[in-house]
């Protein structure tokens, strides 16, 4: 089935992964995987330079359509920040914002990062915010609710809180999950269908410092419908990002393929 | 492999940890062997953990017992330790990060000690930056084989380094999270050296089997690693 990753790396990990070209390795799981596209931050720019690391992957995306940009940016440098989302988000390859809380050291309530939320609503539809616990799930939720326009992504979905992001993706319009994590903790996924349901989820891998085989798994374990299938792997994440719905893959809603 | 954590988030207490539900779980996906523990042996009281295990593993011959030994508890530790391999346990898992006790403590190395007169394995868990060296150090030299449990990303570096350089060091692979990195292992300490664990029932199955099914090895190799170790190591009693 066809996939749109809305959570992926571009760069090098400090983890034991042989060396290549990093845009070789990503079209290579794009491959694999059936990733159609893949919306990737930069991970230079998430361990050591916003800047440089944002031009960097601009640069190598730009011959590249299947892979897409997150801009990166940092609540310790609001006016960069801002000269950042200036920068790229004009680009057709970069279609949102990643922030990432613990990376840049400013904590979901902290004043600056409500000051920053302020600029990336004024400026984009989409954020994935790196999110591991219940409490930055509230404080995004909050700030979902402030800004309707603004689509937030929870990466991670909370950790090992994601029924309790699951509940705060059921009220919240504009709040959505991707499920890449390092523990992939078995009926997480069935227990976000229950409370949220599929039309809330989407599909992230966090590659390439994690598999996106390894969270794919966590999908196939939960033994998704094919209609749940269609919209995690692909259709939600598509309506996100403004690309066409794939109706010709689609599968018929149960009880009408019969006929 | 089975396994849960001590301290239990909303999410796993959600977990079916029912035998039953194990059992469905090595069905769907074709397992035909997993070293199973008693949660109870874990997390509250070793000795009628063990029994259990080894009454589930009687009734259920699928099931390969594993016992487990809270060393804290000192009084009767080294007996539980004989009886249980007295008894047929091939496997002995520790648990020094959740229950807050040090590889290095005399304690546990008496317990080795023990076992290394036994045809018995030793898993623990890979810890933090620099234990699996210790491990490889500690260890090793009884000469039994020793499973590091729960590799990450972060330590994995580490899991191979050891393995390359102790013939009786393993690494499981629930947790590596990188195929490259599985791939990487195979080709610096060889396919020997990884023994597949699912952590079933607490994570998703296909997680950890993707893992190694999508690894660009060969496929003797992925069979090494998919069960064919631990029949030779851990269950068949071959040297490694």
């Amino acid at each position: 089935m066809k996939k749109i990753d809305v959570h992926a790396h571009y760069g090098v990990w400090t983890s034991p992964i042989p060396s290549a070209n990093p845009v070789d390795r990503l079209l290579r799981l794009c491959e694999r995987e059936q990733i159609e596209y893949m919306v990737c931050s930069s991970a230079l720019a998430l361990l050591y330079d916003m800047q440089a690391g944002n031009a960097e992957m601009a640069e190598a995306f730009q011959p590249h359509e299947q892979l897409l940009g997150y801009v990166y940016v940092n609540a310790n440098f609001l006016d960069e920040s801002v000269a950042e989302m200036e920068a790229y988000l004009p680009l057709d390859d970069f279609v949102g914002i990643k922030i990432h809380p613990r990376l840049s050291g400013v904590a979901c309530d902290d004043p600056r990062m409500a000051d920053l939320f302020a600029e990336v609503a004024a400026r984009s539809s989409l954020l994935l915010m790196h999110t591991v616990d219940r409490y930055a799930a509230h404080q995004m939720a909050e700030f979902s609710r402030q800004y309707p326009g603004l689509n937030i992504i929870l990466g991670h979905s909370g950790h090992t809180d994601a029924n309790e992001a699951a509940r705060l993706a059921a009220e919240t319009p504009n709040i959505y999950l991707d499920f890449c994590c390092e523990w992939p903790g078995s009926g997480k996924v069935e227990r976000a269908l229950q409370i949220c349901g599929a039309e809330k989820i989407v599909f992230g891998s966090d590659a390439d410092l994690l598999e996106p085989a390894f969270t794919r798994g966590m999908f196939e374990g939960a033994d998704l419908t094919p209609q749940q299938a269609q919209l995690i792997y692909r259709d939600n994440a598509a309506g996100l990002l403004g690309i066409p719905t794939d109706t010709a893959n689609s599968p018929q809603p149960q009880g009408t393929q019969q006929g | 492999m089975v396994r849960s954590i001590a301290q239990l988030p909303e999410t796993t207490q959600d977990v079916d940890w029912s035998l039953e539900n194990l059992l469905r779980i090595m069905d769907k996906y074709g397992v035909d062997r997993a070293c199973t523990y008693s949660l109870r042996g874990k997390l509250y009281e070793f000795i009628s953990g063990n029994d259990e295990t080894w009454a589930a593993a009687e009734e259920h011959p699928r099931l390969v017992p594993v016992a487990t030994i809270d060393p804290q508890r000192h009084f009767g530790c080294l007996e539980e330790a004989e009886r249980c391999a007295d008894r047929g346990f091939r496997i002995f898992r520790f648990f020094p990060d959740e229950q807050a006790w040090d590889i290095g403590c005399l304690p546990f190395l008496r317990l080795c000690e023990v076992l290394a007169g036994w045809p018995v394995a030793v898993m623990l868990p890979a810890g933090p930056w620099g234990q699996q060296t210790r491990i490889g150090e500690l260890l090793c030299s009884f000469g039994f084989p020793v499973v590091a449990m729960d590799a990450t990303f972060t330590t994995v570096a580490e899991s191979i380094a050891v393995a390359a350089r102790y013939d009786n060091f393993f690494c499981e692979t629930s947790m590596i999270h990188t195929v490259e990195t599985v791939e990487g292992f195979v080709t610096e300490a060889g396919p020997d050296s990884l023994i597949f664990g699912s952590n079933s029932p607490e994570s998703y199955f296909p997680s950890a089997s993707g893992l190694v099914n999508v690894a660009r090895v060969t496929e003797a190799a992925r069979s090494r690693i998919m069960g064919g170790n631990a029949a030779d190591y851990l269950l068949g009693g071959a040297s490694p």
